[in-house]
């Protein structure tokens, strides 16, 4: 007898969405473990609210005419309101529009200097691992000789020689961050190169590039996600204070590091312009991070 | 053995350091920023931009200019700012040890509370101390420094009136000996001032601080948890000793070697943050410097206080190489076990 049949059909839908449920839980046994980390389920849900205000912005902004180089004279530096939720700027402009209008700003930052340094540092640690000798030496001296400076003074350094601009600082930062991929990808190829399978496939005759991008990459996979979405949040850290330090974006540029910057000339009386981009790059770093260690400790169990 | 690696580890220094000069020193004679131009302002004529790029001798092939410039570093000579219109080697040695207090001192606080909060949130695993670290570990490396600085100085400085929120002192400070102003006013024994350097330097170290802390207590709980995991803390226990003589004296010396390789990594990561800080703060180091030096195509004063950046960050990496057997002393130097 089922349990359509003991319960009536009545039952037989609340019956259905359980056995559907049960089989999806059973079916998606990893996605299940990482739903139940729930700072990283913030994380993540905070993350698409962002991709979402990105991708839609200009549907959703109170005052669209402010993200630019607007001037209202009538209303600058007005506290937090119900029509200013988060007050307006020194140029009368809505700060909460201008934080929307941002948030493509930071994120294609973080997205776009991890995809190139993974695309940079993955294969050369990766060459340095496996052939070892004069290769791995010459490799990994680059990589302490662009670790010795720190990633703000460097990337700063390049940003400015380029010509400040904000797509000038995700070069530099793309420049500096390579370093960080190319030693995690050494180290893992190193370890992953001794195990049976490596051995096996050589023996079989794979060719190097077979063991490297077939073997040994996707071994790497689960280190190279848990340092990307990591490291992201650093990356705009540091990309918001390259601009705060006026080498990225430039004005009128709704750029969250830019607005604290410009924001500070007005304290103490107007704190608010400088307080509400601070706390939008707080959280976006945050939710990084939450994810983040919610895919180390992922990894971790399996 | 010990002198042989030592000796190596000093060859690789020299290696790192001669690369990152010729990195940068490439770079900015390869990169479009032109300190001509930006010296001498957009009304100069193309004759005097020619005539100062001589005196520069940025006419000259780049393999002679950098010949030049390692030539002039052995007399102790990095050249003229373009900012300053002084030598560089001058203003780095007088503001060095203002950017090596600030961060000794966020490195002080950094470990001085981030261990034994580690240790804290290891041994109550899971209780109220535990999730605080957790939150403040999150935090901690989440917050743009910039902005942390800007509003712990509305907090301090402006609404409470608490502490001083720009540059190093406000009384006048004694004979200069060490550079470092609480140690030149300890020497002195001069209170007055040694309190007005501490309360300047209280704020830019918190925010210095505050993600290495974080960093360093998490590591620190991990590797205390694992340590747990081995029987001997549980024979120590059944033998009465005292859990804080086991914590601390034992469990806590197996468990920090890998937080000494975490120390060695964020050094780099604070001095490069000073960038940030010491803009925020008015602080009169060699970071302010280099930031201005940075941003105005100062090109003697980039090389300069980078190698110097570069030096320390190799010798203090140095240093933690040869703490790691003295903390531990079933690590032999050179990978010998």
């Amino acid at each position: 007898m089922t349990e359509h049949q003991l319960l009536g059909p009545a039952a037989a839908p609340a019956i259905d969405a359980v056995d559907a449920k049960l089989s999806a839980e059973q079916s998606f046994p990893r996605l299940r473990r990482f739903l139940r980390n729930r700072p990283a389920v913030l994380g993540s849900f905070f993350m698409l609210l962002m991709f979402v205000v990105m991708a839609v912005w200009p549907q959703l902004v109170p005052y669209p005419d402010d993200v630019a180089d607007a001037v209202n004279f009538d209303r600058m530096l007005e506290p937090p309101s119900a029509e200013f939720w988060l007050g307006t700027d020194e140029a009368g402009r809505d700060i909460l529009t201008r934080i929307m209008a941002g948030t493509g700003m930071s994120l294609s930052l973080g997205l776009v200097v991890i995809s190139v340094a993974i695309v940079i540092g993955v294969p050369l640690g990766m060459i340095a691992g496996y052939y070892g000798g004069w290769t791995e030496r010459v490799i990994m001296r680059i990589v302490d000789v662009f670790s010795s400076v720190p990633a703000l003074v460097l990337a700063l350094a390049i940003s400015v020689l380029l010509g400040p601009s904000l797509t000038n600082a995700m070069i530099a930062l793309s420049i500096v961050w390579w370093r960080v991929f190319a030693r995690i990808a050494h180290g893992q190829t190193l370890s992953i190169k001794s195990e049976p399978y490596v051995a096996i496939a050589r023996q079989m005759g794979a060719s190097d590039i077979h063991v490297l991008f077939r073997e040994i990459l996707p071994n790497m996979a689960s280190a190279i996600l848990v340092t990307a979405s990591l490291d992201a949040g650093a990356v705009i850290l540091i990309g918001t204070s390259i601009s705060f330090l006026g080498a990225g974006a430039s004005p009128p540029t709704a750029e969250w590091g830019l607005m604290v910057a410009s924001g500070r000339a007005y304290l103490p009386s107007a704190w608010w312009p400088s307080l509400f981009p601070g706390l939008a790059i707080f959280f976006t770093v945050m939710s990084l991070n939450m994810i983040g260690d919610g895919l180390r400790d992922f990894f971790a169990g399996e | 053995m010990r002198l042989n690696y030592l000796l190596s580890r000093l060859a690789q220094m020299i290696v790192v350091i001669v690369g990152v000069s010729v990195l940068i020193f490439v770079l900015t004679r390869v990169l479009p920023g032109d300190p001509v131009a930006a010296a001498l302002g957009d009304r100069a004529t193309a004759e005097q931009m020619t005539q100062l790029r001589a005196e520069l001798g940025l006419d000259l092939p780049l393999w002679q200019q950098y010949g030049r410039f390692v030539a002039g570093l052995f007399s102790g000579d990095m050249g003229m700012s373009l900012v300053e219109k002084r030598d560089v080697s001058k203003i780095i040695a007088e503001r060095l040890p203002a950017t090596l207090e600030l961060v000794l001192a966020a490195l002080f606080i950094a470990i001085s509370v981030g261990v034994p909060l580690g240790v804290m949130a290891a041994v109550y695993r899971n209780g109220v101390i535990d999730q605080i670290s957790r939150l403040i570990a999150l935090f901690g490396v989440s917050f743009p420094q910039f902005w942390v600085g800007i509003m712990l100085q509305l907090l301090m400085g402006l609404a409470l009136a608490l502490l001083p929120i720009t540059g190093r002192s406000s009384v006048p400070m004694p004979q200069t000996i060490t550079g470092f102003l609480t140690i030149d006013s300890l020497i002195a024994f001069d209170l007055t001032a040694l309190g007005n350097a501490l309360r300047h330097l209280l704020c830019p170290a918190l925010v210095l601080a505050a993600g290495p802390l974080a960093t360093i207590m998490r590591m620190v709980r991990a590797n205390m948890i694992d340590e747990f995991e081995k029987p001997y803390p549980e024979l120590a226990r059944a033998i009465g000793m005292h859990p804080f003589i086991i914590n601390f004296q034992y469990v806590l010396r197996n468990a920090f070697t890998p937080t000494l390789t975490l120390i060695g990594f964020l050094i780099p990561i604070m001095i490069g943050s000073s960038f940030v800080v010491e803009k925020v703060f008015a602080w009169p180091g060699i970071a302010r410097f280099g930031a201005d030096a940075i941003m105005s195509n100062d090109f003697n004063g980039v090389i300069g206080i980078t190698l110097v950046i570069c030096f320390f960050v190799v010798l203090l990496n140095l240093i933690v190489d040869i703490l790691y057997p003295i903390i531990d002393p079933r690590i032999r130097l050179g990978g010998e076990r």
